[in-house]
């Protein structure tokens, strides 16, 4: 069988703004729009995208940590929504996350042993000798001493905290670990030490990983394929070869072209893409992206263009570079039937 | 115009072994360590280096706005059209602030007044340095907002800072930092708080502003790319001291200290490959309460031998106008 390890359909989540009266209309932002994608066992799936783009609550849906207006998460072919209680912790040992601040995200009060057994002793009674075995087997993974097990986060600077970030999230041996920008407070030199941490986690232990990040840099360094978002909607999810090679979505474009690069002899030709994001709480109508578009066109003003899959594997959502009755030459229908294409042709390039 | 004739060679800030220190409870803090650099007649100055490296306290130095109780520039001078700053009166150092020397940083949000309109505030600053009436002042900042590029000025000067995307309000900060045109502009970290498409709109408009004003720019960042962007010629800073300083090409093309080196290696790079294992700095940056005995960077550094653990290096040029303070630079620079 072995169907995709997570699978999102269709995943929607509208925050109201304010309660409505009698039958006053609430306006809403529209934080993630009709997001799909999969992620197979042993995988890194990244989202990019700016601030306000949605990959946040992406994360926070995937958890169940809200809850979605519309759309489902599957993992293992299992509906979370439905879960109760006892079912939905035993479903949180096969996911873990991994946040963006390693300073507010542990306990100051515990100490390091604490803080990364504890998801354990959720679940079972650990000894005092089973608990130290464990916290030392943990810290040995994420290339820490043993020795740190009685520190405080206060005696540890960012790197070794974000590292006690990923043994809490280890401790479960999960197959999903969510990291959401986890390397963007940490300078280069500890992101790089953090970077590598992902890598050998994933080799050794075939963990998936959904990465969260702003940086392009970063991404196309770990990831195995990359879901680009724009104001709540992926506009483009590629292979990541193929993605930064060859960028579809001229957001994708811009967005590749905005990074700098640390070369001092290279000429920058190409203008940066003009403009701002606009707010999600009233988008503009058709493809978000059309007010700083250089290539939108009448029709992009009127219809959202849906994610058509090219030839290579990747999905784009243009009416400019990707027209629906394009490469495939076939109209495609909303809904599984589209999906199960996209998965196929995905699972054919890598 | 006059400023081409004599860019790259008049020297705008002379900074010599200055030292600043910060007081703890019971302990002082080593932040800057002796730094000697200069600015340039309209040159853009890089300054780079990690959390806690000093580039932002340098800044700070210069312009002594560091935390009256607790830090203090204990040497040095910093010697800017013909005087040292740092022997000036408080009222003196208020002429030269915001006037000759402007200063952005990379919050706008919190250096804006909340409570006042954005233009209220650009005006008021025109009117504190120059003898401008209200309304040519008014005008002024109009004029400045549009020389920063916001759309529609007209309505955006009646603009409280919380109706301003953080794009804009960084654009209407230089554009403050601009109204009395600076010979000097520090800018710290102005970009990192920016999306990236932002940034390069910022990054574009600061080069572009600088090459029409003749503004020299002291540029501090932790993003080498950054650097390659938008510098001419770059410092980098370990533990509050200048490791190596060189025009920037020559920075990339042949880095002479082993932590710039390393540096470099750790940003992630397309031509290096993906999925493979970053070189990375073993090791975490020495706490500089205790006295460093040797090279700072020693305890980390692949080249160190005997001579980096009891020796301070001093920065000294490798080949002419490219400095680096390391024993074995020459060697370091070939690898």
């Amino acid at each position: 069988m072995s169907g995709p390890l997570l699978k999102v359909e269709n995943l929607t989540k509208h925050y109201p703004l304010g309660t409505g009266f009698l039958n006053k209309t609430i306006p809403v932002v529209r934080a993630v729009e009709d997001v799909s994608f999969s992620v197979e066992a042993g995988e890194t799936l990244c989202i990019v995208g700016e601030s306000g783009c949605g990959k946040s609550t992406v994360a926070r849906l995937l958890m169940r940590l809200v809850e979605p207006t519309a759309g489902r998460v599957l993992i293992d072919g299992t509906d979370i929504a439905g879960l109760k209680k006892d079912a939905l912790r035993a479903w949180r040992r096969r996911m873990q996350m991994v946040f963006q601040d390693p300073y507010s995200s542990l306990n100051p009060r515990l100490t390091a042993e604490k803080i990364i057994t504890e998801p354990v002793e959720n679940f079972e009674r650990l000894s005092r000798k089973q608990r130290k075995a464990l916290a030392a087997e943990l810290l040995r993974k994420v290339g820490m001493s043993p020795e740190m097990m009685d520190r405080l986060p206060s005696e540890l600077s960012g790197g070794q905290r974000q590292r006690l970030g990923i043994a809490r999230a280890l401790a479960l041996q999960p197959s999903l670990i969510i990291a959401d920008e986890a390397v963007s407070a940490l300078d280069v030199s500890v992101q790089a030490q953090i970077l590598n941490l992902l890598l050998d986690l994933q080799q050794q232990m075939g963990i998936a990983f959904v990465f969260i990040s702003h940086d392009l840099g970063v991404v196309e360094h770990i990831g195995h394929r990359v879901a680009v978002m724009y104001l709540g909607r992926i506009v483009e999810l590629a292979p990541c070869e193929a993605l930064f090679a060859k960028p579809v979505h001229p957001y994708t474009e811009a967005l590749i072209a905005a990074a700098p690069i640390p070369d001092p002899t290279r000429v920058r030709l190409e203008a940066p893409v003009e403009g701002e994001v606009p707010s999600p709480i009233n988008p503009p109508k058709g493809c978000a992206f059309h007010p700083r578009c250089p290539l939108a066109v009448e029709r992009c003003r009127i219809d959202v263009p849906p994610l058509v899959p090219m030839a290579d594997g990747r999905v784009v959502a243009c009416h400019v570079r990707a027209p629906a009755t394009g490469i495939l030459g076939q109209p495609f229908v909303a809904g599984s039937a589209r999906l199960a294409s996209v998965a196929e042709s995905q699972r054919s390039v890598l | 115009m006059q400023m081409h004739k004599t860019l790259g060679d008049e020297v705008l800030l002379d900074v010599r072994d200055l030292e600043t220190h910060f007081y703890g409870d019971e302990s002082v803090t080593r932040a800057l360590g002796g730094i000697s650099f200069q600015v340039k007649r309209g040159e853009t100055l890089g300054v780079v280096g990690e959390s806690g490296c000093g580039k932002s306290v340098t800044a700070l130095s210069i312009l002594r706005l560091l935390p009256k109780l607790t830090a203090k520039t204990v040497g040095g001078e910093v010697r800017f059209g013909g005087r040292d700053l740092l022997k000036l009166s408080e009222r003196e150092m208020r002429g030269i602030r915001g006037n000759r020397i402007a200063m952005i940083f990379q919050e706008p949000m919190t250096s804006l007044n909340p409570v006042y309109t954005v233009g209220h505030q650009i005006a008021e600053a025109v009117q504190i340095h120059t003898k401008a009436t209200k309304s040519e002042a008014m005008a002024k900042a109009q004029e400045l907002l549009r020389l920063v590029r916001i759309a529609d000025p007209e309505r955006r000067v009646k603009n409280y800072p919380h109706e301003m995307s953080g794009g804009m309000r960084q654009r209407a900060m230089i554009a403050m930092a601009l109204a009395c045109s600076p010979e000097l502009l520090i800018a710290d970290e102005p970009t990192t708080a920016l999306d990236v498409t932002i940034q390069a709109q910022i990054l574009r408009l600061v080069v572009e502003l600088k090459e029409r004003t003749g503004t020299a720019v002291m540029f501090i960042t932790h993003d080498l790319g950054v650097v390659a962007e938008t510098c001419q010629r770059v410092i980098v800073m370990y533990a509050g001291r200048i490791v190596e300083q060189a025009s920037v090409v020559d920075l990339f093309a042949r880095p002479s200290h082993p932590y710039t080196q390393g540096l470099m290696r750790s940003v992630p790079d397309r031509r290096r490959g993906r999925q493979r294992r970053l070189p990375e700095i073993p090791g975490i940056v020495p706490s500089l309460r205790e006295p460093i005995v040797g090279c700072s960077f020693a305890p980390r550094c692949p080249f160190a031998i005997d001579i980096c653990r009891e020796k301070t290096p001093i920065l000294r040029d490798v080949l002419p106008g490219h400095g680096a303070a390391c024993w074995r630079a020459e060697e370091v620079m070939g690898a």
